[in-house]
């Protein structure tokens, strides 16, 4: 099916690639489909589009990119909403907040995107959690070039 | 909405299966303890709303993204 993106145009996609989030994300609780989109081959970021409205997309990284030791459980109600059944199945993400000066970009840590990339269903979960922030700093300042 | 006056350590219970335990008060702070099964999700009301926000925020980054590639993390 061919779909309207924020960042690509219009793109074709599989239907089997479409990600069902039953109860949305908060703030967006209307749209439960959504497909990743590859920034480039090189880059570490994920766009998380909506599949129902072509100007919600998402910044997303895998947390491994931003900071070590990212641990939380996820819980059992989760783990059964999203028919988890293995560890290998799970995507983490962690959405962006870019920002007009880019070096003050943030993650959302407390509130991962958690995917079973295996059946398709996905869930943004809120962990009450003071090791993480909802704008956490993700980027070095960046080194002068010495002349 | 339905006021309730509890005093420490008395309890009210929601649903016959939702029960909130007045455990502390001091300094103008109340602790509470939640007994729920575990389909029950519990959070604190400002931190789900600060995530609604900022997914709002989120949303509005379309011109940033080419320099998304000039730029190193942390680690």
């Amino acid at each position: 099916m061919e779909i309207m993106t924020r960042d690509f145009g219009r793109l074709e996609i599989a239907e089997s690639d479409i990600i069902i989030f039953k109860s949305g994300l908060p703030g967006f609780e209307n749209l439960e489909e959504f497909v990743l989109l590859p920034l480039g081959e090189e880059s570490p970021f994920i766009v998380m589009q909506s599949v129902d409205n072509p100007d919600i997309a998402f910044v997303t990284v895998e947390p491994g990119n931003l900071i070590q030791n990212y641990e939380f459980e996820i819980s059992d109600k989760t783990e059964k909403e999203l028919e988890i059944k293995k560890v290998s199945d799970v995507l983490i993400l962690n959405i962006i907040t870019l920002k007009n000066e880019i070096k003050k970009s943030t993650a959302n840590l407390s509130a991962p995107i958690v995917i079973n990339i295996e059946d398709k269903l996905g869930k943004q979960v809120i962990l009450d959690d003071s090791r993480y922030q909802v704008r956490y700093k993700i980027f070095a300042p960046v080194e002068e070039v010495a002349e | 909405m339905l006021v309730l006056t509890r005093k420490l350590n008395e309890k009210i219970v929601i649903d016959e299966r939702i029960e909130i335990t007045v455990v502390g008060i001091e300094n103008g702070k109340v602790q509470l303890g939640i007994e729920a099964p575990q389909e029950i999700e519990i959070m604190r009301k400002e931190l789900l709303e600060d995530v609604k926000e900022e997914n709002k925020k989120a949303v509005k980054n379309k011109k940033l993204l080419e320099e998304l590639n000039n730029i190193k993390f942390k680690l």
